[in-house]
């Protein structure tokens, strides 16, 4: 426990030190939060006022707060795709000889990692919402528990999600077809882009049977009051998806690591 | 090893004698033409790649694609028009992905300290650049773009004139011409600037991600960023408006449609000065 704890300190200190990075990467979400504002209020406008349940103000919502994710949620897998160029370069080895499992050392760096982005890119991506479109936010405290609780889930479903498609790298010499593949998959299918409630039915309901919105679109559905009267049953899906990714997880590293072959030392 | 054979003349790389002068397009030639000929080689991987650049190109449309389904028109143009205009802006942009894409990791040379091997050779940084990483998958996007553009302009337009070709021709050139400009800005930036590829991003990969939606529809400040200052929109949405006859906002004329080439002349004389200035600010570390 104490060696994942150092794990998870060690994590945020080292993404709180990429200060000019987290500046400049708040400049860019907040170019995009603009553009797809336009867009997502443009076509409100142009249905009538309210797209599938979402009003103007909903949708703003819903973009500043999927904008203001990118910090602290992992969507894009950056952190896992350390550990698929660590099982390239052989460094996957030292993870293994660790006296913890592998799958709670990246989890516990990641946590670190995300809590890191809270102060510096969550709050003040909020804070450009709130001035440029305006922002209409639970009031509750609880309700911003629960939404944490679900950001800390979505991003454990992501790290895994992506360490699935990183830990590849232990059979294939190279992955990046596969990478680019998923990329598409969770931008598009996870309530990135737009959200899921927009998708035509049949779609809604194929993505709906996956744990793809549970990666993305549920904390924004606890924060655009989307949810309301189904928080617990939300926040159980995900919870029941990361312990199935979970799981799926430790199966592939485990077959994996019996076919791998370190050289030397 | 054979004996050199008397009398014939020693040949270099380049297939030329050796007492001529080596001319830039015969470098650019040899340099691209290694790059080419060692990505050839994998087959499978290449078509994979160009494979997962087209699926992504229409990957990215789905989101104009669902917004289409909810309201029949976003921004003064219906589902075909903002296809058109989002297949012109990747058709310009994968042109100048394809040959200056590398340039907007210049930052990355100045961190691993490779700058200086590239500075001590004869021929200038931005060659260098540009040809060290030319990568094929790249194509993927062009390819889109050379088989939807001429389709989508052919469905959606029925009111051909002579002008609308030429501006049909001229959009994606003048938008390649825009986006090469502002990767010669963003490497500058990045050289200086080490870590701030995320703002150069901000811009760019904004800038891109505007291009290829109805203009109509952005906030009015994003909009006006976008043509006038990383003129992005001129590149796309503006000469598709034209051609298609989509409407434009209150007080936008439509010969702001005709001026991406313009455009990219005083994007591209900017961003050498900016260029120029950003090796000026290099200090090696003497690596």
């Amino acid at each position: 426990m104490r060696a994942l704890w150092e794990l998870v300190i060690g994590g945020f200190r080292r993404w709180a030190r990429y200060r000019v990075a987290t500046l400049t990467a708040l400049l860019a979400n907040s170019v995009f939060g603009l553009i797809r504002a336009s867009l997502l209020l443009a076509a409100v406008q142009a249905a009538g006022g309210t797209v599938n349940g979402y009003t103007a103000a909903s949708a703003a919502t819903y973009v500043w707060v999927t904008q203001a994710m990118l910090g602290p949620v992992e969507l894009w897998g950056s952190y896992p795709r350390e550990v698929g160029l660590r099982i390239k370069s052989g460094d996957f080895a030292v993870d293994l000889l660790r006296p913890a499992h592998p799958l709670a050392q990246w989890w516990a760096t990641d946590l670190g990692r995300g809590a890191s982005q809270l102060l510096p890119r969550f709050i003040p991506m909020m804070l450009v919402g709130a001035v440029t479109t305006g922002l209409v936010l639970p009031t509750q405290p609880w309700l911003w528990l629960a939404f944490l609780c679900s950001m800390v889930l979505a991003n454990t479903l992501c790290l895994f999600c992506w360490l699935v498609v990183n830990l590849l790298g232990l059979w294939l010499v190279d992955i990046r077809g596969f990478l680019v593949f998923f990329m598409v998959v969770f931008n598009t299918l996870s309530g990135f882009l737009v959200p899921v409630q927009w998708f035509p039915d049949w779609l809604r309901t194929l993505v709906g049977h996956t744990f793809l919105p549970s990666m993305w679109q549920t904390p924004a559905d606890l924060a655009t009051g989307l949810a309301r009267g189904r928080v617990l049953e939300v926040l159980t899906t995900q919870l029941g998806w990361v312990l199935v990714l979970g799981l799926v997880v430790a199966l592939v590293l485990r077959w994996g690591t019996r076919s791998l072959e370190v050289q030397g030392g | 090893m054979a004996e050199p054979v008397v009398g014939s003349r020693p040949r270099t790389v380049l297939g030329l004698g050796d007492d001529r002068p080596v001319t830039w397009l015969a470098m650019i030639r040899v340099l691209v033409g290694s790059r080419l000929r060692s990505q050839l080689a994998y087959r499978t991987s290449l078509a994979l790649d160009l494979f997962s650049q087209a699926f992504l190109v229409a990957s990215e449309f789905i989101e104009i694609w669902v917004l289409l389904v909810h309201a029949p028109v976003l921004g003064g143009m219906t589902l075909s028009q903002a296809a058109l205009v989002y297949v012109c802006s990747q058709f310009g942009f994968g042109l100048a992905d394809l040959l200056f894409g590398e340039l907007e990791n210049a930052g990355d040379f100045v961190k691993q300290g490779r700058l200086e091997t590239l500075l001590v050779r004869p021929t200038s940084l931005l060659t260098q650049l540009v040809t060290t990483d030319f990568q094929l998958r790249r194509l993927g996007r062009v390819l889109v773009g050379v088989i939807a553009y001429p389709w989508l302009l052919v469905a959606t337009v029925d009111d051909w004139t002579a002008a609308k070709v030429g501006l049909a021709v001229i959009a994606p050139l003048g938008g390649a011409g825009i986006f090469t400009g502002l990767q010669v800005w963003a490497g500058a930036f990045t050289m200086v600037v080490v870590d701030g590829k995320q703002a150069s991003n901000a811009v760019m990969y904004g800038g891109k991600f505007a291009s290829g939606v109805p203009g109509g529809a952005l906030f009015t400040p994003v909009r006006v960023f976008f043509t006038f200052v990383a003129p992005t929109l001129l590149s796309a949405w503006l000469p598709m408006a034209v051609v298609s006859g989509a409407g434009l906002p209150h007080g936008w004329p439509a010969w702001l449609g005709w001026l991406s080439p313009v455009a990219a002349l005083v994007v591209w004389a900017t961003g050498l000065v900016a260029w120029g200035r950003a090796i000026r600010h290099y200090t090696g570390a003497g690596g």
